[in-house]
């Protein structure tokens, strides 16, 4: 699953799913700036099929966190 | 395809760094940093803005935030500040397309049902404003959002959440709508267009199979169940109209699908909107590289459009550079056409020449067949029954001159790509004259075809400073008649000078000089130097013309 989830997320920064992990940090990678966290919610909520809320978007600060909101 | 990728300065009101993104692999983008810099720096003529290097400018204004404002007086303000904005724009830039979206307004809707909405009022005034710009600019292109955006519906066009989060009203699939009707608007000004269509017949343009369910028996009718392949049709010919070629692949009896396509009653499109027919039982990629070769067109402008996904995937295969898009279910013909439309085909705009395209190459089969037929050059010349009409250039004739300036490879002696305005400029100066010639043979009406400009030199000498003509009629000799009626009335000014600039595609008219009777007199690397005296030029008579009209 997590595996899933990380292949996805690496879809959608068009990446190496291998250059990810749940502990990758969003803005130290240089990929996930700002525009990529809005792009990630935007797909991650259509694939997922959830509501991720405005607060929890705002405290993400790993890709675990992410992993988290979608389950 | 393009040949390098194009840059672009997006200009809005909210924050497109995601519609950016969406675009980069195709167009690279300019935003003004920060919150309504793009109106700041349309107004500031030294803003970064036109600093940049640009092809195109998108202004796509967003309606949300209509919400907050207080009154319709605000609101009329905050559009007219807009307009201004806009306009300004306008006068710091020159030749680059411009294209405008139309607003969707998202006004308060906290009123009761007495009060008035204006939402209405304020779409139409804005769309009013860009067509006005439109039409006087010849630039200025609307692009229509709001209809976009009405046909996904607002709900799913939106997103609070994204709004509130960073500033960018649009949901994922609004994002999408966004980026795909940019990248459509773009293309139709800087992708390679596909200029010709191949279509089936069967379960294509009619539902059925014709040699089988006879006239009768196919569906085709302006209701019900027939009215999906009548509606169809109607795109096509929409198209047709519009410059796009449609050519008929079909494996039938002939005799049947003509048959069909003369007789049946509710045939929109009839055997003369087509530009070519192979109707056979041959395979449909052989047919399409021969229709290529015959109406000289490369395979890279076709579609080829067929229901059955065998012939699709062998024309697929065999000819890489055909797109074959697949075929919808009969009911979603028409928003198939539509795409046909947008993703392939849509140029930004069609001159009359585009319109009689159909015409002009059916006709140019026909001479291919008259010139095998005849003995001679002359002889086939004499049968064209060619007529030529040389005059300066009237003011409705401005965009095709600008058209033929801009696109003109071939013959083409000095390659200057004068824009619209700098013709009239130029049409209006004292010591310049643009001639404009018109050609028509026995097949049809070639329309405006050639281009010549002078320029009287300081010492009264006359220079043609540009000397060009369509390719469709390169091979008739008409080059002599323009010269010849040129040189003859110019005789008073003694010495007529022309220049040829050399360049990778102009190559058919290196010698044109000397083949016209011109002097070599100076020769450099970028460029080769011509002179004639005009006082002991001998006018000749072109007997195989059918007429020659000069209006100095």
């Amino acid at each position: 699953m997590e595996d899933q989830f990380l292949a996805f997320v690496a879809d959608v920064m068009e990446v190496d799913a291998n250059e990810l992990s749940l502990a990758t940090q969003y803005k130290s990678y240089a990929k996930w700036d700002s525009i990529m966290m809005l792009t990630l919610i935007m797909e991650l909520e259509a694939q997922y099929n959830v509501s991720i809320p405005v607060e929890k978007v705002n405290a993400v600060r790993t890709l675990d966190d992410l992993w988290k909101l979608v389950q | 395809m393009m040949s390098s990728t194009k840059r672009i300065a997006l200009l809005s009101n909210v924050t497109v760094d995601l519609v950016v993104a969406k675009l980069r692999k195709r167009y690279e983008c300019y935003i003004p940093e920060g919150y309504n810099a793009w109106a700041m720096e349309a107004l500031n003529h030294t803003a970064p803005l036109y600093a940049e290097k640009l092809d195109a400018i998108v202004i796509m204004l967003d309606g949300t935030e209509a919400r907050a404002w207080k009154s319709y007086g605000e609101a009329l303000e905050r559009v007219d500040a807009w307009k201004t904005a806009t306009r300004a724009l306008i006068e710091n830039t020159s030749e680059i397309p411009v294209f405008i979206t139309t607003v969707d307004f998202r006004v308060n809707r906290i009123r009761t049902l007495a009060e008035r909405s204006r939402r209405t009022e304020l779409e139409n005034a804005w769309y009013q404003f860009v067509q006005e710009l439109a039409e006087t600019t010849g630039r200025v292109y609307a692009l229509d959002l709001a209809d976009a955006i009405a046909d996904l519906g607002r709900e799913r066009f939106y997103s609070n959440k994204m709004w509130y989060l960073s500033g960018s009203p649009y949901s994922r699939d609004g994002l999408a709508v966004v980026a795909r009707e940019l990248t459509r608007a773009l293309d139709a000004a800087f992708a390679q267009r596909k200029k010709i269509i191949a279509l089936d017949l069967d379960n294509t343009l009619w539902g059925g199979v014709v040699g089988e369910d006879g006239l009768e028996g196919i569906q085709l009718a302006e209701h019900q169940e027939g009215q999906r392949y009548y509606d169809f049709q109607r795109q096509a010919l929409e198209m047709q109209k519009r410059g796009i070629l449609l050519a008929v692949v079909s494996k039938n009896n002939e005799d049947d699908a003509m048959n069909a396509l003369e007789n049946h009653p509710a045939m929109t499109l009839r055997p003369e909107n087509f530009v070519a027919k192979k109707i056979n039982w041959e395979n449909k990629a052989r047919n399409l590289q021969e229709m290529a070769r015959e109406l000289k067109l490369t395979e890279g402008s076709f579609i080829f459009v067929d229901d059955n996904p065998v012939e699709r995937e062998i024309v697929a295969n065999e000819l890489p550079d055909v797109d074959v898009p697949p075929f919808p279910d009969s009911t979603e013909l028409l928003p198939f056409a539509e795409s046909l439309w947008f993703d392939y085909c849509r140029p930004l705009r069609a001159l009359e020449e585009d319109r009689n395209k159909t015409q002009m190459y059916q006709a140019e089969a026909a001479r291919t067949k008259a010139r095998e037929a005849s003995v001679s050059l002359e002889d086939f010349l004499a049968k064209l029954q060619i007529t030529v009409e040389i005059h300066r250039m009237r003011d409705d004739e401005l965009e095709r001159v600008a058209q033929l300036c801009g696109k003109t490879n071939q013959f083409n002696l000095t390659t200057i790509r004068y824009s619209q305005s700098e013709l009239a400029e130029l049409a209006n100066r004292p010591d310049c004259a643009i001639y404009t010639v018109r050609s028509a043979d026995k097949y049809g009406d070639a329309g405006l075809i050639a281009v010549l400009i002078l320029r009287e030199e300081k010492d009264s000498a006359m220079r043609v400073d540009s000397f060009l003509m369509s390719c469709r009629v390169m091979g008739r000799m008409i080059e002599n008649v323009i010269i010849n009626e040129i040189v003859n009335c110019y005789r008073e000014h003694k010495v007529i000078r022309a220049r040829f600039i050399p360049t990778a595609k102009n190559a058919p008219v290196k010698d044109l000089y000397e083949r016209l009777g011109f002097s070599l007199v100076g020769e450099q690397a970028a460029s080769k130097e011509y002179q004639l005296d005009a006082q002991r030029f001998q006018y000749r008579e072109n007997p195989q013309f059918k007429s020659i009209k000069f209006t100095p």
